[in-house]
């Protein structure tokens, strides 16, 4: 089909210019581009796309054999947050102290902060990503990395003392968490946060979005076996999950540990995987109907994995009403669910429900209610298709 | 398809047909193999239904003889709502496992049965006639453990001159009492099919996949024996849950009246057998787990699952017996026995929540385990 195109195109340009330039192949993407030739004598010989008109059950994708996916920044960045997040996870013991500088050059990604050359090499950052690179945002981070360590500095050894109006560490059985004295889990906020506004922003808005899909898919990038078009939508996918074999790999962390947990109940993980395929698939072939549709796609089912991990740490938080470690644990993170949704393209519930979502639950959750939680819950099931689900999720 | 293959999937198949597998996954059973909705009917029009109707009344006895006691605080009238306070309490044992639909909505276990309390908080509450108890932070004020703080504290005597020196004491007692009726009266008339009706929804929930009402029962019944009955009520007073190991006797259920846990608990088993039996609130035999279990055949080792279950059950019932004096003395100074009754509802837990639900298809989902 492509090859019939250029044959026509070729022919085309052979009638339209009959001027005597040096003839040649002139396609950039061909295995033969000539960068000397000045008219198109039809002697291109394409880039074979290997995996051209079937759409494959893993994100593999290649081009003369080789790979034409790279989404390594993302993963890098996914591998940042999951070190954040243990370095963050420590002083749930307490006596253990975080160190403010720390967590922020790991924010920044400054000072090589983290464990291996990989992380403390590479470019990439959190902080310039989130949000769109939105100051009042990155400084809500910056703040709750300050107050988890000064939290954390109060703690001493064999003290589970985290108590209504008291910050410190809260226990129940095996599990324990650093809390403030309202019983926000630093960790939480921090950890689910960033999942919203990096993440979730750069995959709906960011990468799926016509800034970066309204880009050239004829040529290979300089030195690249990827299109920029293509390159593009890899790194949608590689901020959803750094596995090509999602969900046989990548339920470990982020969204794709979110979408698999769900799963059961809203069918995510193949709706999703799915449709990252279709959507690359389709970039191949230029069938654009198609990549928007999938676009479409995995904005609503990102939504609902969103939408309905809120609604199932706030079912959790009912579950557990009178376990204060559990309860606050199950709230920081269905607060910090709630907050993401923002972040999503074109969010089923405005900024403004959002924050009356959160005024709802209150800014103490050793003092929350359950009928303000029930409130939360109903609003949330306006989102997408939760409605029927929230009594289950 | 060639011949070859056609070979090929005929052995496949009498192969199959004689491989063992070691270690089979949770699945469907057959639906016409036992009748899900007759055990669905019968929980839903006899045992819960009714269970909630006796609970309430049991609540409203206990509200109207608080309001008698606080109206004139004397011995006698002490001991009638005493009376009523442990039958309501009592009662409260055989619905606390219904922790889900409008039981789970109205959050009502916890609103109603948290121990042991915060003596010095209630205090304060009294003096500063803080009477708004709907905070979570607020659950250990209130419900049956205060109720029995402030009536079995200390002396009958005492008692009742506590409560005729200060009406503040009165005013907090009433609205503990009133809410633990209305939170009753609520979720019966959730329940009720005149009403809210939730126990249609109930029986129409067939299967036994997630949100299935074979699915939520057994995941809740699970729960509760776990966290409630067999750490709440045993392991937590008797220091099986705490790093040092040493007895709580303070956090026994109904700790100020002392000789009537042992009691609770035993009701609280009650409870969970009738679901297993299908024993109607009229004491009757209906359809329960025994029967759907012995209709699918579900064994445990080489004896049927059924009969390893009701003999785990009575070995529970003889582990309670066997505890001497009151659970609150028995921590301290019959721990060992405390540890029987506790590996008891362990074994319990293991028919219960391992061999149990993989033989109906039903997936434990309570433990929901994110691991941070």
């Amino acid at each position: 089909m492509t090859k019939v195109r250029f044959l026509v195109v070729g022919l085309a340009m052979v009638a339209a210019f009959s001027s005597c330039k040096k003839e040649g192949c002139t396609d950039p993407t061909a295995t033969n581009y000539d960068s000397d030739a000045k008219e198109d004598d039809g002697s291109c010989i394409a880039a074979t796309v290997d995996s051209k008109y079937t759409q494959p059950s893993t994100y593999v994708f290649t081009r003369n054999n080789e790979t034409s996916v790279s989404y390594s920044g993302q993963t890098n960045r996914l591998d940042m947050l999951s070190e954040m997040t243990s370095y963050l996870k420590s002083a749930n013991t307490p006596g253990t102290s975080l160190d403010a500088t720390k967590l922020l050059n790991m924010y920044a990604n400054e000072n090589s902060p983290w464990s291996t050359a990989d992380l403390n090499e590479s470019s990439k950052q959190l902080k310039n990503k989130t949000a769109g690179g939105d100051a009042s945002i990155q400084a809500y981070f910056e703040g709750l990395m300050n107050a988890a360590a000064a939290g954390s500095d109060s703690t001493v050894t064999g003290q589970y003392d985290g108590a209504n109006g008291k910050i410190g560490v809260v226990q129940s059985g095996t599990k324990a968490y650093l809390m403030d004295a309202k019983g926000m889990e630093y960790t939480q906020l921090i950890e689910k946060g960033l999942m919203g506004a990096v993440f979730y922003h750069q995959i709906t808005n960011v990468y799926l979005g016509s800034g970066k899909m309204d880009v050239d898919n004829e040529s290979l990038v300089d030195g690249k076996n990827y299109t920029k078009m293509e390159h593009h939508w890899d790194e949608a996918f590689g901020y959803f999950t750094s596995a090509p074999d999602f969900p046989a790999n990548g339920t470990d962390r982020f969204w794709g540990k979110y979408s698999n947990s769900r799963d059961g109940l809203l069918g995510t993980n193949s709706a999703i995987m799915t449709a990252y395929l279709k959507g690359r698939t389709a970039i191949i072939n230029k069938d654009y109907t198609a990549r928007d549709e999938a676009i479409a796609e995995i904005r609503k089912q990102l939504e609902r994995v969103c939408a309905g991990t809120a609604i199932h740490y706030l079912n959790s938080a009912k579950a557990d009403f009178a376990d204060d470690a559990l309860r606050n644990h199950t709230l920081s993170e269905a607060r910090a669910f709630i907050n993401d949704l923002r972040f999503g393209y074109e969010p089923s519930l405005s900024g403004a429900q959002l924050d009356a979502i959160l005024a709802k639950l209150g800014d103490n959750n050793y003092e929350v209610k359950t009928a303000d939680i029930d409130w939360a819950i109903d609003q949330l099931g306006a989102i997408q298709d939760l409605a029927s689900h929230k009594a289950n999720l | 398809m060639n011949k070859g293959f056609l070979l090929f999937l005929f052995a496949a198949i009498l192969l199959a047909g004689c491989k063992k597998d070691p270690d089979p996954e949770p699945t469907q059973p057959d639906s016409a193999s036992y009748d899900q909705q007759s055990l669905l009917n019968n929980w839903g029009d006899e045992i819960i239904v009714p269970g909630y109707f006796a609970y309430t009344q049991a609540t409203s006895d206990q509200k109207s003889f608080a309001d008698a006691f606080i109206s004139d605080p004397t011995e006698s009238s002490l001991q009638a709502f005493s009376d009523k306070w442990k039958t309501s309490q009592k009662t409260w044992q055989s619905v606390s496992l219904f922790e889900f639909g409008p039981g789970s909505d109205h959050v009502i276990r916890a609103n109603t049965n948290i121990y042991p309390c915060d003596t010095t908080q209630i205090e304060k509450n009294i003096q500063n006639g803080n009477l708004d108890l709907s905070g979570a932070s607020r659950l250990d004020e209130k419900g049956y453990a205060a109720i029995d703080y402030l009536l079995h504290h200390a002396t009958a005597a005492e008692v009742v001159q506590e409560f005729k020196a200060d009406s503040k004491r009165g005013d907090y007692l009433k609205a503990l009492v009133a809410e633990v009726d209305q939170l009753a009266q609520t979720v019966y008339q959730e329940w009720n099919s005149g009403s809210g009706n939730h126990v249609a929804e109930f029986k129409s929930a067939t299967g036994s996949n997630v949100g299935s009402s074979l699915g939520i029962m057994i995941n809740s019944v699970n729960m509760h024996l776990e966290r409630f009955l067999r750490d709440g009520k045993v392991g937590i007073p008797n220091g099986e849950r705490s790093f040092s190991g040493d007895p709580l006797p303070g956090h026994v259920e109904a700790a100020y009246k002392g000789d009537v846990s042992k009691e609770f608990i035993r009701a609280n088993l009650k409870g969970l057998e009738n679901i297993y039996l299908g024993t109607k609130q009229d004491g009757s035999n209906g359809m329960g787990l025994d029967d759907a279990l012995n209709s699918l055949g579900a064994k445990h080792g080489d004896q049927a699952l059924d009969a390893a279950i009701k003999s785990q059950i009575a070995s529970c019932y003889s582990a309670i017996d066997a505890v001497p004096g009151t659970m609150k003395e028995a921590v301290v100074q019959d721990s060992d026995k405390v540890s029987e009754l506790f590996k008891e509802f362990q074994k319990l837990v293991i028919l219960l929540k391992a061999d149990m639900p993989s033989s109906l298809g039903v997936l434990i989902t309570y433990q929901d385990n994110d691991g941070d």
